[in-house]
């Protein structure tokens, strides 16, 4: 009886995710209305309602990573097996996550190459090689590319040099190419860019470099410059002076991983990185906004809405890049617009996504560097927790308590899976100075790994952040979660296992062996009238479904 | 005059051939290992010891074994790998920084004591080669010991004779190697052996009749990790001292 008051509130409380029920695969549910591989935003839109294709980063807008499809099931799982495996020329961590549209597979393959794929056999179609030089700069990251967007009929990557591209999503062949920054001083794109109307949004890395962070916003047809909203701000402009003197110039505060959006409210959600140097932060006085933060923007005009800054001066390299995930759920007495996350600095937070109102806060494992989050959402940071000369054990690690890989919220559960890292690190500090093109990082970090550290995929409700089951893995992880309708929560580990887990009781359902390690997200489609699981575990990709 | 001279002869001590060099090699030293921390720490550990990337604190690295090797790789990267080109080092600063990822590797720089022959009599008649391989020879149980002056000191060589399990060492992957366990199976069965291998939801192991176990952990009540213990018996009782330095001497030849 609980689960069905549960299941109707949740339907309530989604109606904006598309009208059709649990999904029962339908070979041709949207395909008479659109020509084949086309995607206009209203398809994008009601992604959650046509779980045949996965048609961005993150399955919807709302950053859920859920997939309605349930033929594949917590009875039958354990039948699972290899439709088909791609192997990719790299011996670079492959961190794509892709994107299926009408039984044909977008990829990337390090450090920028695209990949179409026929879902069905794996064959490729069509391969883009955008010709990254020898000597590309990725200063704190490996050379990694984790997807593309698309909309209309093109295909969007982003490209180690810094350069976004447009391509025909039938052949591969380039529309158009701009320069989004200059690599020699370290700026570089790993993220999938998000499709918002006819824009393609683009963040930048390069946190460790000492660039200045900004987010970007191109026409999709042409790829003419539409905004820039700058996440440190110019002097003169509100909260330059949490920076001192002029140390804004290379605050960093870089935005590489794809944002999320809410249609109702016209607003594009978006995570913000450290403010450079990473572990030194003398020069750097003050709260160092929008560092470690997520903003609220206005896509239309790049203009920003609210921001809250989960970590103010971090010096341990705690990024805010994470997936905003959008949920509505019941908060005291009233259905609230949320926007939830599980923060790198180990907190699970509940903001209100319309007005940026912190809600609540809980720690989601173990941290030595806060007392608590007061009322406001500030942290209240113990003493003696910063990096040192000596260094200073802190948990957790500069990777954080997660981190890029997506977390994954749950319609049919109403729970929210995450995939957590339990390390601690000796974090130290050194002298620091700012040159083009080099690392600005001011320390470093002595992890306690191998045997001192694990890993867990963790289940939270919502409004509480409690946790309702974890499940133990041998090592922190590297790989993101996805939830389905089939009852299952499926994740990776970096020792090459892919598995699922009951979304319910975090029971163990079934696990495979992919011979490397797991270090991107899984995705749900459905070709030949049957649902799919896709993962990649060392250079390959595996595309698993039922016999 | 006087005044000039006597500034002239502390000049002249300070920069004696012997005293430049020590200088020259600290100032290297000293500006390698900031280089290193601010460029390379982050994935190799601010000590070297490996992190995202393996650690550099050994003295034979597979890809780097000459210092030519080891410029290149910092110059040009590993293409295809996590190791970027650090093309914004001078010449002199990749100089520096194989200074001191070399001077990592040395764990133990201090004069060896000992005969090196007589160690390795006594080496070739113990029991040893019935765990250790040596140039090919041997049992492989324990660690193999063809190139273990590469990286082992000769002090971290008689403590690991003496005191076995006392070094527990670590992989480059920051697990512990030659962990010794004890798996409790759900049969009420208890095996006890070195890890191979272990991931979420199987281990690997290796009794002490060097057969090779697999447990899925669904059928394990319990794994106990004993850090700091070695199913290699200690062998302080049977060689003096002197035998000791003779036979951890002997290994530290071994390259």
């Amino acid at each position: 009886m609980k689960k069905i008051l549960t299941l109707m509130c949740l339907s309530i409380l989604f109606p904006s995710c598309d009208d059709k029920p649990y999904s029962e695969i339908v070979e041709k549910d949207d395909g008479p209305l659109y020509d084949q591989a086309y995607v206009p935003f209203e398809r994008i839109l009601s992604a959650t309602g046509t779980p045949n294709h996965w048609l961005t980063y993150s399955g919807n807008l709302s950053g859920h990573r859920y997939s309605r499809l349930d033929q594949i099931n917590t009875s039958n799982v354990k039948d699972l097996r290899t439709k088909w495996v791609y192997q990719m020329n790299t011996q670079a961590p492959v961190e794509t996550s892709p994107i299926v549209v009408d039984g044909i597979m977008y990829i990337t393959s390090p450090p920028s190459t695209v990949l179409a794929i026929d879902a069905s056999t794996g064959n490729v179609l069509w391969k883009y090689d955008p010709l990254v030089p020898d000597n590309v700069l990725f200063l704190g990251f490996p050379p990694v590319n984790r997807g593309v967007a698309v909309l209309d009929d093109m295909v969007y990557v982003g490209t180690l040099d810094a350069y976004l591209v447009a391509l025909d999503a039938k052949s591969g062949t380039e529309r158009w190419k701009v320069k989004v920054a200059e690599n020699r001083t370290g700026h570089a794109i790993t993220a999938a860019p998000l499709i918002v109307k006819d824009m393609v949004i683009t963040g930048i890395s390069g946190g460790e470099a000492g660039i200045r962070g900004f987010l970007d916003a191109y026409d999709s047809k042409t790829g003419a410059h539409v905004w820039r909203l700058q996440t440190v701000p110019e002097k003169g402009a509100f909260g330059n002076d949490t920076w001192a003197g002029d140390s804004w110039k290379t605050g960093g505060a870089p935005t590489w991983l794809t944002g999320s959006y809410d249609p109702e409210l016209n607003l594009l959600y978006w995570g913000t990185g450290n403010p450079a140097p990473d572990w030194n932060g003398d020069a750097r006085a003050g709260d160092n906004l929008y560092s470690c933060s997520v903003l609220a923007i206005n896509p239309d005009t790049g203009e920003l809405i609210w921001y809250f800054q989960f970590t103010p001066h971090d010096v341990h390299d705690w990024d805010s890049n994470h997936i905003p995930v959008l949920v509505d759920a019941v908060l005291g007495d009233q259905t609230r617009k949320l926007l939830i996350m599980a923060n790198r600095n180990a907190f699970y937070y509940i903001l209100d996504r319309r007005t940026g109102e912190y809600l609540l806060s809980r720690p989601y494992v173990k941290q030595t560097w806060a007392e608590r989050i007061d009322v406001d959402g500030r942290p209240v940071v113990l003493p003696n927790s910063g990096p040192t000369e000596e260094g200073n054990l802190i948990y957790p690690s500069l990777q954080g308590a997660t981190n890029w890989f997506s977390p994954s919220f749950s319609e049919r559960t109403g729970l929210f899976y995450v995939p957590v890292r339990d390390m601690g690190a000796y974090y130290f500090k050194t002298d620091v100075n700012y040159e083009p093109g080099k690392y600005f990082l001011g320390g470093g970090e002595q992890t306690l790994d191998g045997d001192m550290a694990k890993g867990y995929v963790k289940a939270l409700d919502v409004e509480t952040g409690k946790e309702q089951w974890a499940f133990d893995l041998h090592s922190p992880p590297w790989a993101g979660v996805m939830a389905t309708a089939g009852g299952l929560v499926f994740g990776g580990t970096n020792e090459g296992n892919f598995f699922a887990l009951d979304d319910e009781s975090g029971e163990l359902v079934w696990d495979f062996q992919t011979g490397g390690p797991i270090r991107t997200n899984p995705i749900s489609f459905a070709v030949d009238g049957k649902q799919c699981i896709a993962i990649s575990g060392g250079n390959a990709l595996f595309v698993f479904n039922l016999p | 005059m006087l005044r000039i001279l006597h500034n002239s002869l502390i000049l002249l001590l300070l920069t004696s051939p012997y005293t430049m060099a020590q200088n020259s090699h600290e100032e290297m030293l000293r500006s390698g290992k900031l280089l290193f921390q601010v460029n390379c720490s982050r994935c190799h550990g601010m000590l070297g010891d490996g992190g995202t990337g393996p650690s550099l604190n050994r003295s034979y690295l597979p890809r780097a074994s000459t210092d030519e090797q080891l410029a290149n790789v910092i110059s040009n990267g590993i293409p295809g790998t996590g190791m970027p080109a650090a093309w914004t080092f001078t010449e002199i600063e990749v100089e520096k920084v194989i200074k001191y990822i070399r001077h990592l590797g040395r764990d133990n720089e201090t004069v060896i004591i000992g005969d090196i022959d007589n160690g390795k009599a006594l080496f070739d008649n113990s029991v040893c080669f019935t765990c250790h391989i040596v140039s090919g020879n041997g049992g492989s149980l324990g660690p193999d010991l063809t190139r273990v002056g590469l990286k082992r000191g000769q002090e971290y060589l008689v403590t690991s004779i003496s005191h076995p399990g006392k070094n527990q060492p670590v992989g480059s992957n920051g697990f512990f190697e030659f962990l010794v366990v004890n798996v409790a199976l759900k049969s009420g069965e208890v095996i006890t052996g070195v890890r191979i291998n272990e991931d979420t939801f199987s281990i690997q192991i290796k009794d002490a009749s060097n057969y090779i176990h697999s447990f899925k952990k669904s059928d394990i009540l319990s794994i106990e990790k004993n850090i700091d213990k070695s199913l290699m018996p200690s062998f302080k009782d049977q060689f003096s001292v002197s035998e000791l330095n003779d036979i951890a001497a002997y290994l530290t030849s071994l390259k």
